[in-house]
């Protein structure tokens, strides 16, 4: 048997990541739609590329990279402006905080399209394909303390909007 | 280990114990065993953060969606057979007709052993050493007098609406601020700039300002763009 032509890894690749790549662009864009796209420009981007990836443990990361590119593109192109300013990201507190109670996943994406694409991505790779700090580092491209003081400061935000009670104003309504 | 030292570490232990070595795994939990502030402080992160994760990955996968994913890949592939008919029928149309055919090319292999040399912007502190540098690489040019070279960082060739154009790199740091300036040099001989108008506009998205200038005479012009707000820090004293 020979080796696997492109197309066959391709598949494999689809095969193996759809899911996670999908559930990134959810992530990302808060929609489902804009989540199939980004997921199929991903994909179609890796196979015009496929000769670029040497290195099979690597495919993870690399595909990411591309949907996350994708994405910055779009916003770029839509001049998305709708997310609060990174001032209003605070530290994480010194002591333990309220318990979180089970959230929503309606609830917690809400919270998460306020947070700006610099601070949404590290929580997002966190908290699901095992992403260890130094991924996250080496997928933004910024330094790993970049990495921690991000990761603290949208957790801390994130905490504070899914401990607000149903209905409560969000931080740009009271700004207003 | 002090509480100041292990609440550093807290969020390499919360869900990626991998990332601490082994000597700081101990030392933690040494720390955690006799510190109860710090040990809630973690309980209650690794519970935030097992919440938070349950809620992150509750994604619902829309069906038929890897079907449809691959479906529109094989369909964005070209089908080989057909190239080489497509192929096949041009070459049989170039020699029945005496026709040359345009056939595409194949990206080149990087050169790397004729990458051109870098030259240091420190042995051309002045327009004149500038036009030097830049006549030794085949570009005939003139470079702006209007500019201080002592902050001269570097120059270069660059491809511009399909045209090779000189650049030069301004860099000034005074303090707190610092800006950046760069000089495209444009050519009577490569671009038709009797109608370019002189003007200053801001980039709608970088923010950066583009400003025409003129050398009078020449028929050269420099498009500068700039941070900073104003060219004054890469003028040189006494130009206007």
């Amino acid at each position: 048997m020979g080796r696997p032509g492109p197309m066959r890894r391709i598949d494999d690749l689809v095969e193996a990541y759809y899911v996670s790549l999908y559930r990134y662009a959810y992530r990302l864009s808060g929609a489902a739609a804009e989540a199939e796209d980004l997921t199929q420009e991903a994909f179609c981007q890796a196979q015009a590329k496929l000769h670029q990836l040497r290195d099979p443990e690597r495919a993870r990361g690399w595909l990411f990279a591309i949907l996350r590119n994708a994405y910055l593109h779009k916003l770029r192109d839509r001049k998305m402006e709708n997310q609060i300013s990174l001032d209003v990201i605070g530290e994480l507190p010194e002591r333990p905080s309220e318990p979180l109670p089970d959230v929503e996943p309606e609830q917690l994406q809400k919270a998460l399209s306020e947070l700006p694409e610099a601070f949404r991505t590290p929580i997002i790779l966190f908290y699901f394909e095992d992403f260890s700090y130094r991924d996250i580092a080496d997928h933004m491209e910024v330094p790993l303390g970049t990495v921690m003081s991000r990761l603290a400061r949208a957790k801390s935000f994130l905490r504070g909007k899914l401990l607000q009670p149903a209905g409560a104003l969000s931080a740009r309504e009271e700004d207003a | 280990m002090d509480c100041t030292d292990a609440r550093q570490l807290l969020p390499f232990a919360t869900c990626q114990e991998r990332e601490l070595d082994g000597t700081e795994r101990q030392a933690l939990s040494a720390h955690l065993d006799s510190c109860p502030e710090c040990a809630a402080l973690l309980d209650g992160e690794r519970a935030a953060d097992k919440t938070l994760a349950k809620a992150m990955q509750a994604v619902p996968i829309p069906l038929g969606l890897q079907q449809r994913l691959m479906h529109r890949l094989q369909h964005s592939r070209p089908r080989r057979w057909l190239a080489k008919l497509a192929a096949a029928a041009a070459v049989l149309a170039a020699v029945g007709l005496g026709l040359v055919y345009w056939w595409p090319v194949p990206n080149p292999n990087f050169d790397i052993d004729n990458f051109p040399e870098v030259v240091s912007a420190k042995l051309a502190a002045s327009a004149e050493k500038v036009e030097a540098e830049f006549a030794k690489q085949g570009h005939v040019i003139v470079a702006p007098r209007h500019f201080n070279y002592d902050l001269l960082d570097s120059f270069d060739v660059t491809m511009l609406q399909d045209r090779q154009v000189p650049r030069l790199v301004f860099f000034v740091r005074t303090g707190e601020f610092a800006a950046q300036a760069q000089v495209f040099i444009l050519s009577p001989r490569n671009f038709n700039l009797t109608a370019m108008p002189q003007e200053t506009f801001r980039q709608p998205t970088s923010g950066h300002i583009i400003e025409v200038l003129d050398n009078d005479g020449s028929g050269y012009r420099y498009v500068v763009v700039y941070t900073g707000g104003s060219l004054d820090p890469f003028r040189q004293r006494g130009s206007i």
